[in-house]
């Protein structure tokens, strides 16, 4: 029989599935659906810029949530395995990132980009590399945030 | 850190099941610090000591020194 702590961990990873089915369907629905459709691109943009403001919301909430109801031996393990497991996919990430910036894809077999013009193959390694970048800048901000606020509230 | 914890279980006939749930955490937990391999935090160590009656260093072994 499934503890307290077990039955509100499988609570919780429901809710965040369900939460995000929800979310993703209804923003879709609204921007894309009937009344989407005839207001324009800018409706489209703030509804699913919104959707997805109310996606993480919900992700942090439940991870938040999650967090507390592990034991100190779960949250020891949550904390190395993003600390290192992180910080390790992130770096060995760099060699593919450099593959594909410099044209790696095109020497592929089967994988050709000559029939793009380079304007276009350019604007797609721009796409790539802030599409890589983002998440690794934003990643180091936040951990650059959370340590200083752990040290300053342990003086 | 080296530890009692499994004699002082077996003492009362308790599964790493049962001494999780008066200990409040997962049997993963109790299998890792009896093996070992994760040491608790002072407050569960304290939790430990007051279930089983005893102080923290007649459960807790420090290898150091």
């Amino acid at each position: 029989m499934p503890d307290r702590r077990q039955l509100r961990t499988w609570g919780y990873w429901a809710a965040l599935l369900v939460g995000a089915f929800v979310v993703a369907y209804a923003g879709r629905f609204l921007a894309y659906g009937p009344i989407g459709r005839g207001l324009g691109q800018g409706f489209r943009v703030s509804v699913m810029t919104a959707d997805a403001a109310l996606a993480a919301a919900l992700a942090l909430t439940l991870a938040v949530l999650m967090y507390r109801n592990m034991d100190e031996f779960g949250q020891q393990a949550s904390r190395v395995a993003w600390y290192w497991g992180c910080g390790f996919g992130l770096v060995a990430a760099l060699p593919l990132y450099m593959f594909v910036v410099t044209g790696g894809l095109g020497l592929v077999e089967g994988v050709s980009a000559t029939h793009l013009a380079p304007a276009e193959a350019q604007a797609r390694a721009s796409i790539f590399r802030l599409g890589f970048l983002m998440p690794l800048v934003m990643q180091a901000a936040g951990f650059a945030v959370v340590r200083t606020w752990w040290s300053l509230s342990k003086r | 850190m080296k530890n009692r914890l499994k004699v002082l279980r077996a003492e009362r006939n308790w599964s790493q099941a049962d001494l999780a749930v008066r200990l409040d955490v997962s049997r993963q937990s109790v299998n890792a610090i009896e093996t070992g391999k994760y040491d608790p935090s002072l407050p569960l160590a304290f939790k430990i000591a007051r279930l089983f009656g005893q102080p923290i260093e007649a459960i807790f072994v420090n290898g150091e020194g």
